[in-house]
């Protein structure tokens, strides 16, 4: 009985062999599971660093895309206060040589590295000021900072590096280390921005640097006083101080169009040297304002040709009441050396190749000479509108870069404004008192209508644009002053008594102030190669 | 005494045997099939995870690349001289669209010049060797070419995954019309590279996998007419 106790049943022992067979591949196949997710596993790994790294990169991005859009809204401070030596104002600071952290060491050149100026200033604390690198950094979260990216929470500093691109040896430019604090830079300027992002917790850190360089919303300014395509209709008793070299060295120009100027009939428009303009004045005299010299009751209208006067109505020098068309306005008017109306040769080009085709009398290039975009073909006068919004490409031009105007806005326009403004088709500015600075001056361009009251002085250029299906009008109603130029397009009349004053130092400040300054990425200048 | 009946034991029959053999056959049969299927699935999981391991290796390496293109330290310099850009601009794909050839600048490498020198190219393209696609990287001609051999190492393992295809596409976001002045005095163009790869695992040539992908090169083309 104990014996047989003692043996394993038969049925038992074949249920066990079945068993363990089955137990067996089931191990083996727990292995080759495991096996397989440590396989997965790290292919998730994989691919979670690489979105960490994605994301922190895109978190460097929109930082640089934040400091570069703060550093557009400050070009006013960026080289005047916050060069200043006054340490509350001041927010540059220049890197030391041999300084490879962030954010002095984005730039890897020694040589230039001590040239230039590290941003140094900001608030961490809500009106705690402190000496902080940082150019935007993400508590501004008012500010529209990013805060998180894919649920995570992440983090961003941009640093500034400055440069003051100096340019006076082209082959070997520089950035300049001393500027004027109270006009501040008046060439290029350069910001490098450095931004370091990080998803903390993650251990993810990414940097990126780009750099936005300046450049001008205007292409050149005008050299002569009033420009003209399409024709002047009448200048009413305007009077213009012509531009005393336009025309080549000595040789003053008033009027530059490409049709005829008739100034010998009707009118009593007159042109003049600035020498004697300033020295012909009534009641208060001329004064210096703001680095040029300016006067209220200066006149062309008394001087004599060959003393001052160039062309208009003569009242001496033998040559009666007639209207005289001196060698300042350079016109088409069919003129011969046998009988010359005007003293120059017609206009054989307008205004120069290869902005305008010289074979096509009708292709007026205006406002690429001016603005640096083309808005009529090179073979017709005839506007483009290349994206077919309705909208020839001179206004989209505008609308992009601009501050746009309306009826009741263009009541704002003071002493302080600076800039490009646009007057767009279907609104009626107008305009009174003093408008822009002869360091800060203004651009003004109408395609609506622009009504100039009685004693206006505007300081920069009026740009009067033609559009599609648009006719500008301009009217100056009694005395107004313009120191800089007029530009126009359409058929331009002239009512009332303007005066029009060239004044070189107002039109180059328009090139340069501020208000001009656009900025932009530089090409092959982003890199994400540097890490702090 | 022994109160408990006594069992003889009896053994089992033929039959009964049979039987039990059968079921014990039929579930070790059942195991083994499932084990073998499953061992072929987490084989094919594998294969495919490593294709993608692969093509994720190759397209990160190529993407963060790519993306660089262009960049020159010294192009602050080209507000003062006012050329853009500069000679490393040029991102130029074959005809074919299997082989891209760029280059950005490096630090300690070339450093001065304007235009890349050895050290500063970079080529990708696709090549077949025994029938089998491969992923290749030349960081070291001066400059790298798409048929020759020189400077190519392998970016992907040929002796498990063929490249099957591997296309490049570089779009002009704002393209300058082909013959044509460019409308304005400064035009321009943004560039964006897409990239498409297939590959297949060489034991088991059924497992393919592909990845796409659209870079932004970073550095944009300013062209002054």
């Amino acid at each position: 009985m104990k014996n047989i106790r003692h043996f394993p049943f038969p049925q038992s022992q074949r249920g066990m062999a079945t068993l363990l067979i089955a137990m067996l591949l089931l191990g083996i196949l727990t292995v080759v599971t495991f096996l397989a997710l440590q396989v997965g596993i790290f292919e998730q790994r994989t691919v979670g660093a690489e979105n960490r790294q994605r994301m922190v990169e895109q978190v460097a991005d929109a930082g640089l895309s934040q400091a570069a859009e703060f550093i557009k809204a400050q070009t006013r401070p960026l080289t005047r206060d916050w060069m200043s030596a006054d340490a509350a104002t001041r927010r540059w600071a220049l890197c030391d040589r041999g300084d490879t952290t962030w954010p002095c060491g984005a730039e890897t050149s020694p040589n230039r590295r001590e040239r230039l100026f590290r941003y140094q200033f900001g608030t961490d604390n809500a009106g705690t000021p402190n000496l902080d690198e940082r150019l935007v950094f993400v508590s501004q979260t008012a500010a529209g900072g990013v805060t998180g990216i894919g649920g995570f929470t992440s983090n961003y500093a941009v640093g500034g590096l400055l440069c003051m691109v100096d340019n006076t040896d082209p082959i070997n430019p520089a950035c300049a280390t001393v500027v004027d604090p109270a006009r501040g830079w008046t060439g290029p300027v350069a910001v490098t921005l450095v931004s370091r992002s990080t998803i903390p917790g993650e251990s993810a850190a990414g940097t990126a640097k780009v750099t936005v360089g300046s450049f001008r919303a205007i292409n050149g300014p005008p050299n002569v006083p009033i420009i003209a395509s399409a024709g002047i209709g009448g200048l009413g008793s305007g009077e213009i101080v012509a531009s005393p070299n336009a025309g080549g060295f000595g040789v003053p120009l008033s009027i530059w169009a490409n049709t005829d100027v008739d100034i010998t009939t009707g009118g009593t428009m007159q042109s003049c040297h600035l020498g004697e303009f300033l020295t012909n004045f009534t009641a208060s005299g001329p004064r210096p304002y703001d680095g040029i010299t300016v006067c209220d009751t200066c006149r062309c209208n008394g001087l004599e040709i060959d003393r001052g006067l160039l062309s208009g109505k003569v009242t001496g020098g033998g040559l009666g009441s007639a209207q005289y068309e001196g060698i300042d306005v350079l016109d088409v008017d069919n003129s011969t050396a046998a009988s010359p109306n005007g003293s120059l040769p017609d206009t054989t080009y307008f205004p120069f190749h290869p902005l305008d085709n010289p074979a096509n009398s009708l292709d007026d290039s205006l406002f690429e000479y001016i603005f640096g975009q083309e808005n009529s073909s090179e073979d017709s006068s005839a506007l483009v509108d290349a994206d077919g919004n309705g909208k020839d490409d001179g206004r989209d031009f505008m609308e992009r870069s601009a501050i746009i105007l309306n009826g009741g806005s263009c009541a704002n326009l003071n002493a302080t404004s600076t800039g490009l403004y646009y007057v767009p088709p279907g609104v009626s500015c107008r305009l009174g008192g003093q408008i822009g600075t002869p360091s800060e001056p203004i651009a003004l361009v109408v395609e609506g209508s622009l009504d100039i009251q009685a004693s206006t002085v505007i300081y920069g250029m009026v740009f009067v644009k033609r559009g599609i299906g648009t006719t500008p009008i301009v009217d100056v109603r009694g005395g107004m002053q313009l120191y800089g130029a007029l530009v126009t397009e359409g058929a331009l009349e002239i009512r009332g008594s303007p005066q029009f004053i060239y004044d070189e130092r107002v039109l180059t400040n328009m090139a340069f102030a501020p208000g001009f300054q656009r900025f932009g990425v530089l090409p092959g200048s982003w890199s994400d190669a540097d890490s702090f | 005494m022994n109160r408990f009946p006594t069992r003889r034991p009896q053994g089992f029959s033929l039959v009964e045997l049979m039987i039990a053999l059968v079921v014990g056959m039929i579930v070790i049969a059942g195991v083994v099939a499932f084990t073998v299927s499953t061992v072929g699935s987490v084989g094919r999981s594998i294969g495919a995870t490593r294709v993608m391991q692969e093509l994720r290796g190759a397209m990160s390496v190529m993407t963060r690349e790519i993306k660089r293109s262009g960049y020159d330290r010294d192009a602050l310099d080209g507000i003062a001289r006012g050329v853009f850009p500069s000679g490393y601009a040029a991102l130029t794909i074959n005809s074919a669209g299997d082989c891209l050839l760029m280059s950005y600048d490096r630090v300690g490498v070339n450093d001065g010049g304007n235009t890349p020198g050895a050290g500063e190219w970079k080529g990708f393209r696709r090549n077949v060797v025994d029938g089998r696609g491969i992923l290749q990287i030349n960081t070291q001609a001066n400059p790298p070419s798409c048929t020759a051999d020189a400077g190519w190492i392998d970016l992907t393992s040929p002796q498990d995954v063929s490249v099957t295809d591997f296309r490049l596409t570089q779009t002009a976001l704002a393209p300058i019309p082909a013959g044509a002045t460019p409308a304005g005095p400064i035009f321009v163009a943004l560039r964006e590279v897409q990239i498409q790869m297939r590959a297949s695992l060489v034991s088991d040539a059924g497992t393919q996998r592909g990845l796409d992908e659209r870079v932004r090169v970073r550095t944009d083309i300013v062209t002054f007419p």
